[in-house]
């Protein structure tokens, strides 16, 4: 094995564990908010890549305004699925709400083969295709745009967490939801804002791996799957940990097809994923 | 109290008047019915419609549709008008079984068309095996670990076979003996990595690194770059679309710039609209170069384009022809209720050029002609002839 080899996993990795790290993000922002593990993140992530392939294949917008709306419009959708199902079942069993996500998933995608077929769909890629040389591996241009707004992404959400009335006022209700109501903060609207977010997060990265590897109708469960095991991995409700995770998830699943095999890499993927469930529940950066 | 009786009694007269009207109507409409258009020809068809071979099943229902609007059009088959019930199996062996049953039994259907993939039709030919009813198929029979099941007739070249070819092009067209293979873990890419194995010798090629992955992957870069390292000259893609196109998306953007040579499954729709620039060159087996027909298939490309205002592809043409050996059979056999067993000794003695395939069926022989093989090569963003 040479060293450009690994070096190319590497890159294969950190690029798929940075779209998953922001789906697991989104699950960590709902969870957050309200306790619930949103099992239609990966839908989200498959709404922002197909809405885009409309706005640029069918409508030709500029890239830069397909993102941004894209990534809205998969927002305003979080919300309203917020306001029809999340919000009137308030105070049910986290169970219910689990279950409600489920089926959320499975209307999402079915709505989603009906709207834009079977077919897998490509999105342009943001600048050009030609590979750039980088230590004796490749890098593609979408790789780094992918890695750019991906961790630019996450800067954002911690100035937001950090700077702003509304973020303390999240972070408050992820600590303590009733305490947060005593002093005034309106839990109502946090969890909006939070499935809001979360959708917008999913959908920014469905639009940006689009280009690399093509987007459909059917992405979402795997997507699902794959932040829930980077949010797990992380520590379930740490920001940095969902980062961290969808990380280490990318570079195992790389590596493991690249040293081992890629039939045995969802094996192991989805094997670190029960370790952690029985031995380190908390996840890597999360406190017991 | 009188003029209300009357006017009662009008309203009472005026909606029996109706009534018999309306009675008289439909005993015309359906007495003219029976007159013109006996009982339709039920054929049923299970494909995979949705799921990761939707890339397959989804043409192959637009050629068998075509084909059946033009029957009916002429009239249908001795008057009897056909009708394909289609069902979809998602790509999943279990629906297809649980399908193949419900439209031989439930709906007494005369002959089966389909399934999209090796493990569906053969989930499909173990059914038909049992209910003996005739089962034309959209794949290969693997003859190495299959029992030739007497209902079933397959519609794509066996893999060994593609294979020999592939590597004759690789030889002989391309002029370089260095192969890397990337295939399918599952059955289709197993067989295509067999046939490989044993053929290898007899072109005298060498195969530098073979790697696999899977239906529903979007990065095969891991894999390639393995392959890179050994340097091969010519590269086979052996997957179904949209994975088929994506590998050759990673090949181009890993600097891997060697020709690449795919099975029939990555000649469909995704392979330009998924593969891009990337495609450009790749070579893959066909039946059919739409921009360029054989003679015997500017007829069919001329109506499908009529009717959908796009060129069709090999599925599309795999489609048609399958429904026309059906139609074929069920004309000879003809009657009230065509029985199935007569149906299938029909079916087995076909003779036919069709649009994607050179049929010669015996009892030994239920796949179409190695000689239906046509290479085609994409290029502008459509398939062309590799080969003038």
């Amino acid at each position: 094995m040479n060293i450009e080899s690994l070096v190319q996993f590497g890159l294969s990795g950190v690029t798929v564990g940075s779209i998953y790290g922001l789906a697991a993000l989104g699950f960590t922002l709902v969870f957050n908010a309200t306790g619930v593990v949103n099992f239609a993140q990966g839908q989200f992530v498959m709404l922002g890549g197909l809405i885009a392939t409309t706005l640029a294949n069918t409508l030709g917008w500029p890239m830069p305004l397909v993102v941004v709306a894209a990534v809205i419009a998969t927002g305003v959708i979080g919300g309203v699925i917020e306001i029809l199902t999340i919000h009137p079942m308030r105070g049910r069993p986290v169970f219910t709400l689990i279950m409600i996500t489920l089926g959320i998933s499975i209307v999402l995608e079915t709505a989603a083969m009906l709207i834009w077929g079977t077919d897998p769909i490509f999105l342009p890629t943001f600048s050009g295709e030609n590979p750039i040389p980088f230590f004796g591996a490749t890098l593609q241009p979408q790789m780094l745009w992918v890695l750019g707004v991906a961790l630019a992404a996450m800067l954002a959400l911690q100035a937001f967490y950090r700077y702003t009335m509304l973020g303390q006022a999240m972070l408050a209700c992820s600590y303590n939801a009733v305490a947060a109501a005593a002093v005034g903060i309106d839990r109502r609207r946090i969890v909006l804002l939070a499935f809001v977010f979360a959708a917008g997060l999913g959908a920014l990265g469905g639009v940006l791996i689009a280009p690399i590897t093509t987007t459909g109708y059917s992405i979402g469960l795997l997507m699902s799957l794959k932040g829930f095991a980077a949010a797990i991995i992380g520590g379930m409700g740490s920001s940095l940990g969902a980062v961290i995770g969808g990380l280490a998830l990318g570079l195992v699943e790389s590596m493991s097809t690249g040293l081992v095999s890629s039939g045995y890499k969802d094996a192991i993927s989805l094997g670190i994923l029960v370790i952690f469930l029985i031995l380190r529940p908390q996840g890597l950066l999360g406190s017991k | 109290m009188l003029a209300s009786h009357c006017v009662g009694a009008h309203s009472i007269s005026r909606r029996r008047v109706a009534g018999l009207l309306l009675a008289g109507l439909f005993a015309l409409v359906s007495g003219s019915a029976i007159a013109q258009a006996k009982a339709p020809y039920v054929i049923g068809a299970v494909l995979s419609l949705s799921g990761p071979v939707a890339a397959n099943g989804v043409p192959t229902r637009e050629g068998i549709l075509l084909a059946v609007e033009q029957i009916n059009a002429a009239g249908g088959i001795d008057g009897h008008p056909v009708q394909v019930l289609f069902e979809d199996d998602q790509s999943k062996p279990d629906q297809a079984v649980i399908l193949a049953n419900k439209l031989i039994t439930q709906d007494r259907v005369l002959m089966l068309l389909g399934a999209s993939f090796g493990s569906t039709t053969n989930a499909i030919a173990a059914v038909v095996d049992k209910l003996k009813i005739p089962h034309l198929s959209a794949t290969a029979w693997t003859k190495a670990d299959l029992r030739l099941v007497p209902q079933t007739f397959y519609f794509l070249v066996d893999f060994e076979t593609v294979m020999d070819q592939m590597l004759g092009y690789i030889t002989k067209d391309l002029g370089v003996k260095r192969v890397g293979m990337l295939r399918l873990t599952r059955e289709y890419g197993q067989i295509a990595s067999e046939s490989l194995a044993k053929l290898k010798a007899k072109h005298g090629v060498e195969v530098v690194r073979e790697e696999r992955g899977n239906d529903p992957d979007t990065d095969f870069t891991p894999q390639l770059t393995n392959i890179r390292a050994a340097k091969p000259e010519a590269m086979i893609s052996w997957f179904a679309n949209p994975a088929g196109a994506i590998s050759i998306k990673n090949m181009r953007q890993l600097g891997m710039s060697m020709p690449v040579l795919g099975p029939v499954s990555m000649a469909t729709r995704p392979m330009i609209t998924a593969g891009g620039a990337a495609a450009e060159g790749t070579v893959l087996q066909s039946f059919i170069a739409p921009d360029d027909p054989l003679p015997r298939q500017k007829a069919f490309v001329d109506a499908f384009n009529k009717k959908h205002g796009k060129l069709p592809e090999v599925f599309e043409s795999v489609g048609f022809d399958m429904a026309q050996v059906g139609f074929m059979a069920l004309k000879k056999v003809g009657g009230e209720r065509p029985d199935p067993a007569r149906l299938r000794d029909e079916i087995e003695r076909t003779r036919y050029d069709g649009v994607a395939l050179i049929l010669r069926y015996s009892p030994t022989v239920h796949e179409p002609d190695a000689e239906s093989i046509l290479f085609t090569k994409v290029q502008k963003g459509r398939f062309v002839r590799a080969r003038q």
